[in-house]
């Protein structure tokens, strides 16, 4: 190689020989450059870096051919002949281009002798096929549960040996899944190189100014999350860009610079990734949300004119609260929020909203770092099992919720009568009972619940695709396998309800049961002082539903801050907000009554100490100190009522 | 073309050695409800989830079929489900059509018969197999 590059030297004439190694410097550099565009162009197919490795392509060129280096100059003009196919979309990019334009980054690098010293990028990447990564992942788990299993089979009677055997095969097996799932990690880079071009057009067509930030383009996530990132990212600028940022005559006016800022980070926080995209508009305004909720009869107006702010904001992510004529007479935000929720929550995430008036609008998204598995919620029906993503999952009814209308069964929640499908009954599994348990679910805003004979268990489990032949109807998103070796086949619960239910409906205050009498004029209230984590604090008893002291608690488990109580699903947070995952050194939960909560949240605390009853006022015209907290009297000396209820619920349930 | 030879019941079949990729003794089906026809479940087979095809209705309802093949079909694999490997057949290019009087639906997986003097062969039609 180094011989072929010193004979290549001495065709060049002396005079020439200065250009010459300005051009093999220039070209090694392009060449790193073009490796690693390549292969990220394989991973992302983003045309912009057709674009870029073109230029580059054709400065190769355009130097070669000056110091008439006719081989070089011919090998780079084929690659940029492909380029300009590709970005032209005469020819398709297939991972045979992909190989040749990489050979034809390596010939040039031979000709000019960088292959030895110059190239370091590409060597160091192995290229290996999407699927053998999937296939990895699913061996990889595969080995979690079989493990799992002669765990549990090795358990009873098992030698020292043996298990320290079984103890190091647990470490190994451990490992390996990291490296696997290491593997898998893309930088977001592959979604944020899109953006710019996409704000770019954007802002163009509605001819407004934005100056895009990016920020965290190296944070990684699993490369089955990357693509449905992409499309909410695509939705989201586009709503910000729409409705968030104003003209820029609109800015001026307001004091802002004429130029809207659109803020997309990524950041790594403890095993998740967190996206925020924020922009410096006009904001929400909550007064059109809370008028529009009653318009479309989301809210009636009692309830509008109670609902918190992030009661409101939540509005939003339901669905029918937008439509695009709507949102854009008025200055709201919100086209097809739902469908952004959903897509996050379907790959395990959550999205959250915080808003000012004339100031923006950012949104955080809160997504799994992996793909480990899926939340489940396992029940049982007859013999099988079936499984819930969790995220659909609303609450477990027993029977004493269940009516009768005409012959139909239905279920009481959250005074809203729901529909009901029997599992068994529509799959013609036989079961001993009618069913005991009713799972209440949501799915795309709508409500109603499955009649199964058991909630099993909450879980992790890697979801695998079913054969055709085992889907034909599509009533199975995928199925996965309990650590003792059971088959759960996980509902799509949309596609089964197609197939053998009623479409689950909202049914809209058909069971408002009190009508509003003209209650007497309270003068106090009482509050439930207890001890929490930042010291004594009350709470108003009007917001709690109920308070259960742990010892009466009989399951204590708790996956995910979420914990199966008196079969329902309770989110359980410390007087802090934060989710727990042990009740360790907690005395009571208290239950809190939210009534437009997914589910149900509980706050733990250290201890409770009494319950006072204060005047109304002493609530009311309560100060309040440096962090925001509202303070009461009381005998005990000045109290702060347990900082924003409404945001402890809010932060559990969006 | 080598043919693998297997036993469904009473019923001596035969498929492409090639598509065989491993024989499953004593398998354990977990029931799908809403599967295809002729489809008793799946096999849950190193992490994936496999559709175990039994064609016995069709063949020799008769059979208890307590193994499986893995066979591959196209882009995927799928479980057939046998009593018995039987033998490899090395020569079989005289493959004759279905006699007229075997009903349809199970005619439809059938390639044909292969008479080898000690046994009729009949040679599935793998793709046929798994069209839903």
């Amino acid at each position: 190689m180094r011989d072929a590059h010193t004979e290549k030297l001495a065709t060049i004439p002396e005079d020439m020989q200065d250009i010459y190694h300005a051009f093999v410097a220039e070209t090694g550099d392009l060449l790193q450059a073009a490796g690693t565009d390549i292969l990220r162009l394989e991973a992302t197919g983003d045309m912009d870096l057709v674009a870029a490795l073109f230029r580059g392509m054709h400065t190769i060129k355009g130097g070669a051919g000056f110091l008439n280096l006719r081989t070089l100059a011919a090998v780079a003009h084929g690659a940029e002949d492909i380029l300009a196919d590709v970005r032209d979309g005469r020819r398709e990019l297939t991972a045979e281009l992909i190989e040749t334009l990489l050979s034809a980054v390596r010939e040039i690098e031979n000709i000019l002798g960088l292959g030895v010293e110059g190239r370091t990028n590409a060597a160091d990447y192995v290229r290996i096929q999407a699927t053998t990564l999937d296939r990895l992942l699913e061996l990889s788990g595969e080995l979690i549960v079989r493990r799992n299993q002669l765990d549990s089979s090795v358990h009873r009677n098992a030698d020292t040996e043996t298990a320290s055997n079984l103890e190091t095969l647990r470490s190994l097996v451990q490992q390996m899944q990291g490296m696997v799932l290491a593997a898998r990690m893309q930088p977001i880079a592959a979604v944020w190189g899109e953006l710019p071009r996409a704000v770019r057009d954007l802002a163009g067509s509605l001819g407004k100014e934005v100056t895009l930030r990016l920020e965290g383009d190296d944070t990684e996530l699993d490369r089955g999350l990357i693509e449905p990132l992409r499309e909410v990212l695509l939705h989201l600028v586009r709503n910000a860009l729409d409705h968030g940022i104003e003209d820029s005559t609109v800015r001026e006016a307001a004091g802002k610079s004429p130029a809207g800022v659109l803020r997309i980070a990524a950041q790594p926080s403890a095993g998740e990734v967190l996206i925020t995209v924020e922009d410096d508009g006009r904001g929400i305004n909550l007064e059109t949300i809370r008028r529009l909720s009653v318009e479309r009869g989301i809210l009636t107006g009692p309830e509008a004119a109670q609902v918190s702010d992030t009661g409101l904001l939540d509005i939003i992510f339901q669905p029918g609260f937008s439509t695009r004529s709507s949102v854009s007479a008025t200055s709201g935000r919100g086209v097809g929020m739902d469908v952004v929720r959903s897509s996050v929550e379907q790959i395990g995430g959550k999205v959250s909203i915080i808003t000012e008036a004339g100031r923006g609008t950012s949104i955080t998204m809160r997504l799994p770092t992996t793909l480990v598995g899926v939340p489940v919620l396992v029940v049982r029906v007859g013999e099988l099992l079936y499984g819930i993503t969790r995220s659909c999952v609303l609450g477990i009814l027993d029977e004493r919720s269940w009516g009768m209308v005409a012959g139909s069964r239905v279920v009481r929640f959250n005074e809203e009568v729901l529909p009901t499908v029997n599992i068994g009954r529509a799959m013609g599994v036989p079961t001993a009972s009618e069913g005991k348990a009713a799972i209440v679910c949501e799915v795309e805003g709508n409500r109603g619940a499955f009649v199964v004979d058991a909630a099993v268990d909450y879980t992790e489990l890697v979801v695998k695709k079913l054969d055709p032949l085992l889907n034909p109807a599509g009533i199975y998103s995928g199925g996965g396998v309990l650590g003792d070796g059971k088959l759960v086949l996980l509902l799509d619960v949309q596609g089964f309800l197609k197939k053998h239910g009623p479409e689950l409906r909202a049914v809209p205050d058909a069971m408002d049961p009190v009508a509003i009498v003209d209650a007497p004029v309270d003068t106090a209230t009482n509050v439930l002082l207890c001890r929490g984590e930042s010291g004594l604090m009350a709470i108003d008893t009007v917001k709690v539903e109920r308070v259960v002291g742990l010892s009466e608690v009989e399951s204590r488990v708790l996956r995910y801050g979420v914990m199966e109580f008196e079969t329902s699903l309770l989110q359980v947070v410390d007087t802090l907000g934060n989710p727990l995952s042990s009740l360790e050194g907690f005395a009571a939960l208290i239950l809190l009554a939210a009534s437009n909560a997914r589910t149900k949240t509980a706050v733990a605390v250290r201890e409770i100490i009494d319950i006072e009853r204060v005047p109304i006022e002493s609530v009311d015209e309560s100060i309040e100190n440096q962090a925001g907290d509202t303070i009461i009297s009381t005998t005990w000396g000045p109290v702060a009522l347990l900082p924003q209820l409404n945001s402890i619920v809010g932060e559990a349930v969006t | 073309v080598k043919l693998c030879l297997f036993r469904i019941g009473d019923a001596v079949c035969g498929v492409e050695t090639a598509r065989v990729t491993e024989i499953l003794a004593d398998v354990e089906i977990a029931p799908v409800p809403g599967a295809s026809t002729h489809v008793s479940g799946a096999i849950i087979l190193r992490g994936r989830l496999l559709a175990a095809v039994n064609c016995a209705p069709l063949l020799s309802p008769e059979s208890e079929c307590t193994q499986a093949m893995v066979l591959d079909v196209s882009d995927r694999q799928v479980a057939l489900r046998i009593d018995e490997v039987l033998d490899v057949l090395h020569d079989s290019d005289v493959l004759a059509p279905v006699p007229l009087s075997v009903p349809g639906y199970a005619a439809r997986i059938l390639h044909g018969i292969i008479d080898t003097g000690t046994n009729i062969v009949h040679v599935i039609d793998v793709e046929k197999l798994v069209e839903a």
